[in-house]
């Protein structure tokens, strides 16, 4: 297993988040867990879904093993003007998705949280999609980061 | 990291509002909004954003952007909001070829490398009668994002 568990490497990367100067200029709500909008205040970031990986680097037994890390950011916005929630407004200083989007990407891409990361992560993807049935009053972010945690040695 | 999708979709709507011949029959070319319903055909939306890592060096990150457009036509007249018409009216065919037109090899923002058009599907959705036709136009462009 790697130095940190799940919980302590979304904690590290909540923390970043939570720490980054423009996020933290206008996310009203910073959480771990689920996307789930009826609970949420907008503008959010919610840190979910740890996904350990662990894959054996040699055949024999008692070798080297190398775990992964995946993480998952959501972000949300709301707004009753669809282009507000899309891509925020200049004059009203409210943000869309698309600069939080980018907010979470600058905090977290090529960072390695505090050493829960043996090397900086890797930007998998990220997607911005609206909720259905909104309208597009709702939109919604998904950034999915991997990285390796740790190598050691598997049990013989 | 300096990462701004702002300043690529504005330059995205600027590129299409600046198209003369989009400009001439497009009646609003908008972002975000994905209501159908309220819209007024033809129309041009700017919407999804994906992302992904494509390589990095210790100075910078190099960034591939898809981004999809929709578009959509009416017409009550059979096949015309598809076709369009020798009237003059515009299909959701010429619309999302007009898009291509319009975008294809423009640098976005700051992105490296002229735009790509990944796919442009003319049937992406549409109402049951074809009275309403949905295209999807899907462009990539790769940034560097310094560390």
């Amino acid at each position: 297993m790697g130095t940190f568990s799940g919980k302590e490497i979304a904690e590290k990367v909540l923390s970043c988040l939570k720490a980054d100067a423009a996020l933290s200029g206008y996310v009203k709500k910073f959480s771990a867990g689920g996307i789930d909008a009826a609970r949420n205040i907008f503008p959010f970031v919610s840190v979910s879904a740890i996904e350990n990986e662990a894959e054996a680097l040699t055949i024999g037994k008692a070798g080297q093993m190398r775990n992964d890390c995946a993480i998952r950011i959501y972000g949300g916005t709301f707004h009753t003007l669809p282009e507000t929630a899309h891509a925020g407004d200049e004059k009203s200083g409210a943000k869309g998705i698309l600069q939080l989007n980018a907010d979470i990407l600058n905090a977290v891409v090529m960072n390695d949280f505090g050493g829960a990361f043996e090397a900086p992560v890797k930007l998998l993807n990220s997607s911005t999609a609206h909720k259905s049935g909104s309208g597009g009053r709702s939109w919604a972010c998904e950034v999915s980061l991997s990285g390796m945690t740790a190598t050691d040695k598997q049990s013989a | 990291m300096n990462i701004d999708n702002k300043e690529i979709l504005d330059n995205i709507l600027e590129t299409l509002r600046s198209d003369p011949k989009l400009s001439s029959y497009v009646k609003r070319i908008s972002h975000g909004d994905m209501s159908v319903s309220r819209k007024i055909f033809p129309f041009i939306d700017v919407g999804n954003f994906h992302i992904s890592q494509d390589k990095a060096t210790t100075g910078s990150v190099v960034l591939t952007y898809m981004i999809e457009i929709i578009a959509g036509t009416k017409s009550l007249a059979p096949g015309v909001a598809r076709e369009g018409a020798e009237c003059g009216v515009v299909g959701i065919v010429e619309l999302c070829d007009d898009i291509c037109d319009a975008l294809r090899g423009r640098a976005f923002g700051r992105c490296f490398e002229p735009a790509q058009i990944a796919s442009a599907d003319p049937n992406h959705t549409g109402s049951d009668d074809e009275t309403t036709r949905i295209g999807l136009v899907v462009i990539t462009c790769r940034l560097r994002a310094p560390l």
